[in-house]
């Protein structure tokens, strides 16, 4: 069943266009990864999906009924995490889970369950009465998150939820959004971190200057590429002789050495781990043998010829 | 739910430990430093009148309105946390309607600004036997001019979004109210038309001179204290004009109002 979706939506700035006929369809269930770098155009589409801004052109459905800036219903029902972190600095984290609940309409018994099920579920209830200032960049995320889940929305939004906090509290979250995806809700999962979408996401969409370059499942994607396969082996003892003999093989393009260590180029899916391996064997052994599948920076990296993220 | 939200918006300023020292604190020092100053500069109880210090009670209540002037910070403040950056779209990602938000920081402000206010009132009553002129009257002034400098600061911060310009335009604009008044810089004169008008016609003047009206001294005419008095303007009860001040001021509050609200439709928030 299709939660929400997207048909040939524009979204100008003046002269420029920062979303240009967008599709996205975003089933129940769903953990939608929106994979784009910067300046792509996630957060304008996620604005315009939430009904934030007036559209230029398209259409957007959300639980079958048309979005604007102005359906407060749908707004109720869904959850908004933003990029920046948007919590009060001067209310205790419970005093900020209470007040983004009660601005979506709840209250009493009901608000301190939900309340107090959100400090639990993300790892801040030793903390409640403390005030994120205080915070790691880290906690102040979990905290970010914890605002948009009081009110249990069914379609939740995450916009780059994870940027700059430790690997800890980033495995947190990813783990948190599976399980809040395996209670019954729908996420739409931005960002510019491709692990994070190969870790969790079911559906992947990914988007550069304003449009969708390519989406479906990761294997979908991910096996779509033309590419090359690459082996990286570390032999116990290097010879000419091993070298000459791998070079020989079928479908090997390259082979540099440094060392102990190889890495060969094949073309695609010539499936020459085993054969690599089986020669090194002759020649004395292998301390370690891999190969490098594609990864989606690579598929990104095929798609626009550009990285998907700025060196860091 | 609304009055969650405006119990929101006081929370988060009597949090503020910077709005408090500027609000709660400052008005009094300020006032128990002029009153010091003239304390150890006066001798004779001239300007005693029924129990009362009546140039403390005219230099108290001129702070008094100078600060609900200033107290359009506090929207300001609201505004630049809750409007420029992302909780913007966080704010407005909730089922409410924007301009609630904005409502409801508006009269947060009105609350705090007056809450201030009155604290500054019973200190001094206390301390410095301030006479409290007509309390009603008294509240009413605080409570148009501080709804008044909350529109005022929506108003300029609609044109420049930015915190420190807008602040700075309403210190130099309330300071300015009261030296063009002559009531900051002694002998300060800009000839006698201008100094008319500012004397009379200002927010500042208005609210001033309509608590003035509205109390009495009434000291023996020809005495040294009845001089006194018409020197700081303590001028005699006059329920009327302390009504047309007010009227007056209500009228500017109304037009402030609606420039918000038509500048916000052309140029929104
Ligand atoms: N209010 C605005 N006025 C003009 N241009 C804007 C505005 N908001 C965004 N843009 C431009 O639109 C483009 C898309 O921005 P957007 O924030 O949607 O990208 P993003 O994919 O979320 O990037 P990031 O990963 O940096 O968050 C950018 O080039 C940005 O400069
Ligand atoms: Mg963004």
């Amino acid at each position: 069943m299709s939660i929400a979706s997207m048909k040939k939506v524009v979204k100008r700035y003046g002269d420029f266009t920062a979303v240009d006929h967008l599709d996205l369809e975003i089933k129940q269930g769903d953990i939608l990864g929106l994979l784009g770098p910067n300046g792509a155009g996630k957060t304008t589409s996620i604005r315009a999906l939430s009904g934030l801004l007036d559209i230029d052109h398209g259409e957007i459905t959300i639980f079958g009924k048309k979005q604007t800036t102005k359906n407060l219903e749908i707004r109720r029902r869904m959850g908004i995490v933003t990029q920046e972190i948007t919590v009060f600095t001067d209310l205790s984290a419970e005093e900020n889970l209470r007040y983004f609940g009660q601005l979506y309409g709840l209250g009493g018994n009901e608000l301190n369950q939900n309340v107090s099920r959100v400090l639990d579920f993300i790892g801040l209830k030793e903390h409640a009465k403390k005030k994120p200032g205080k915070f790691s960049g880290g906690m102040q995320r979990r905290l970010n998150i914890g605002c948009a889940l009081v009110h249990r929305p069914e379609f939740i939004i995450m916009d780059e939820p994870t940027v700059g906090i430790d690997p800890q509290s980033r495995n947190h979250i990813l783990e948190s959004v599976k399980q809040i995806a395996s209670e019954g809700a729908t996420v739409l999962y931005t960002t510019h971190y491709m692990e994070e979408v190969q870790a969790i996401c079911n559906q992947i969409q990914i988007m550069d200057s304003g449009r969708i370059i390519a989406g479906g499942t990761l294997e979908e994607l991910v096996g779509g590429m033309q590419h090359e396969d690459t082996i990286r082996m570390t032999a116990a003892t290097a010879s000419t002789g091993l070298t000459e003999e791998i070079k020989a093989v079928s479908g090997v393009k390259d082979v540099k050495v440094n060392g102990n260590d190889y890495v060969i180029v094949s073309t695609a899916d010539s499936g020459n781990l085993n054969r690599v391996m089986e020669i090194a064997m002759r020649h004395g052994g292998v301390k370690s043998i891999t190969d490098e599948k594609p990864t989606l920076e690579d598929v990104f990296l095929t798609l626009t010829g550009k990285k998907l993220r700025d060196e860091e | 739910m609304f009055l969650i939200m405006i119990k929101h918006y006081l929370n988060r300023v009597l949090r503020d430990k910077i709005m408090l020292f500027v609000y709660g604190l400052l008005p009094l020092a300020i006032s128990g430093l002029n009153y010091m100053i003239f304390s150890a500069n006066t001798q004779g109880d001239a300007h005693m009148l029924n129990g009362y210090n009546v140039i403390a009670s005219s230099i108290v209540m001129s702070i008094l309105i100078l600060f609900q002037i200033f107290s359009s910070s506090t929207i300001i403040d609201y505004l630049h946390a809750d409007v420029m950056g992302g909780r913007r779209w966080r704010l407005m990602a909730a089922p409410r309607s924007f301009f609630h938000y904005i409502f409801a920081a508006t009269i947060a402000a009105v609350i705090f600004s007056m809450v201030s206010g009155a604290v500054l009132l019973v200190v001094s009553y206390f301390l410095f036997n301030v006479y409290m002129f007509n309390l009603g009257v008294v509240f009413i002034v605080m409570l148009i001019l501080s709804f008044m400098a909350q529109m005022f600061g929506i108003l300029l911060f609609i044109f420049f979004k930015k915190k420190s310009t807008t602040e700075a335009i309403i210190m130099v604009s309330g300071f300015a109210m009261q030296i063009f008044a002559g009531r900051l810089i002694m002998g300060f004169s800009l000839g006698e038309s201008v100094d008319r008008f500012f004397q009379h016609y200002t927010p500042y003047t208005l609210g001033l001179n309509a608590i003035f009206y509205s109390g009495t001294f009434a000291a023996e005419p020809g005495s040294e204290t009845f001089q006194i008095l018409t020197d700081i303007g303590l001028v005699n009860l006059d329920m009327g004009r302390a009504f047309i001040n007010i009227g007056i001021l209500v009228a500017i509050s109304v037009i402030l109002t609606a420039a918000v609200y038509m500048v916000q439709r052309r140029r929104p928030l």
